[in-house]
């Protein structure tokens, strides 16, 4: 599996912040990341199955998942939007992702899970024996950061 | 979601806990979830794909993390939830999810299942499906899990 996997969901994640909310972003270059990590507040998570089991988590602050979620639908922030909307931007960088690399290795198989998600103050997530890289996407309503992990090296 | 899918579950916990040196499992109440609910402080997540869709998630207590780790760990103290205790309860979720998985697949419906992820806080909110989802409480010896069910056909 190619080393660059993240930057196709990073590419995905700022183009679809251009589309869905007309929103200017850049991302970071990807670095590794620990197993355990403070999250900033507000976490989606997506498992990936396959030959090459993992997961995928966005992780931000309420205030930007509440921000963005205005943007894009022009609306107040009412919870359930929220979560409905970063679930499903998550998604869509998800699925953008997962079918370029699957495109890329033959045989992969790679599927994903729909996505759970996790709010609350001081929350660390672990992801036992997974290599992991992270992604700061830096966003004119704060920074979102975007975490891909699979089982087995990278 | 249909309560019937919540026994390969309720079942891996009794096949596989007193393997893992538990002497007590009781299945406890089952209830409802609202969508988004409130959840003990130490939460695995195990994703599911394929015929059956969603996630099932394990909910404890610091203290039932602890105890649970310890009896994994053959009675080791555990003082901290730190990397180790935090891997053997991963590891439990993932063997408990697996053992599901093939009583499933057994069944007819065929499930892949991710690696767990763990989320440790306090008066975490939690959703884990669009659907609205299932708690069945296993009680052990180390204390209750919540075992959060959100899964689609």
């Amino acid at each position: 599996m190619s080393a660059n996997y993240l930057e196709h969901f990073s590419a995905s994640m700022l183009q679809n912040l251009q589309e869905m909310a007309g929103m200017e972003a850049a991302a970071s270059q990807p670095t590794g990341q620990e197993t355990a990590f403070a999250s900033q507040g507000f976490s989606v998570i997506i498992g990936i199955t396959g030959k090459r089991p993992g997961r995928i988590i966005l992780d931000t602050t309420q205030a930007t998942a509440c921000a963005l979620s205005n943007t894009i639908n022009g609306e107040e922030c009412d919870e359930e939007f929220v979560l409905d909307t970063m679930a499903e931007l998550t998604n869509i960088v998800s699925g953008n992702g997962i079918t370029t690399v699957n495109n890329a290795n033959p045989g992969m198989g790679l599927m994903l899970t729909p996505p759970s998600i996790f709010i609350g103050n001081e929350l660390t997530i672990v992801s036992p024996k997974l290599n992991a890289e992270v992604v700061t996407v830096t966003t004119p309503l704060g920074p979102i950061n975007l975490s891909i992990g699979f089982e087995g090296g990278k | 979601m249909d309560a019937a899918l919540a026994t390969p579950f309720i079942k891996a916990f009794f096949d596989l806990l007193p393997q893992l040196g538990f002497q007590q499992v009781k299945r406890g109440n089952l209830r409802v979830s609202e969508k988004m609910a409130v959840s003990l402080d130490v939460i695995a997540v195990v994703g599911l794909s394929q015929q059956l869709r969603g996630n099932v998630a394990y909910a404890m207590s610091q203290e039932t993390a602890k105890k649970f780790a310890s009896v994994m760990m053959m009675g080791m103290p555990v003082e901290q939830l730190d990397e180790m205790s935090q891997s053997a309860i991963s590891e439990a979720s993932n063997m408990i999810t697996a053992n599901a998985a093939m009583t499933l697949e057994s069944q007819g419906i065929s499930v892949n299942i991710s690696p767990p992820t763990l989320v440790i806080g306090h008066g975490v909110k939690v959703r884990i499906s669009q659907v609205q989802s299932l708690i069945v409480e296993i009680v052990t010896e180390a204390g209750v899990i919540d075992v959060i069910l959100g899964l689609e056909r």
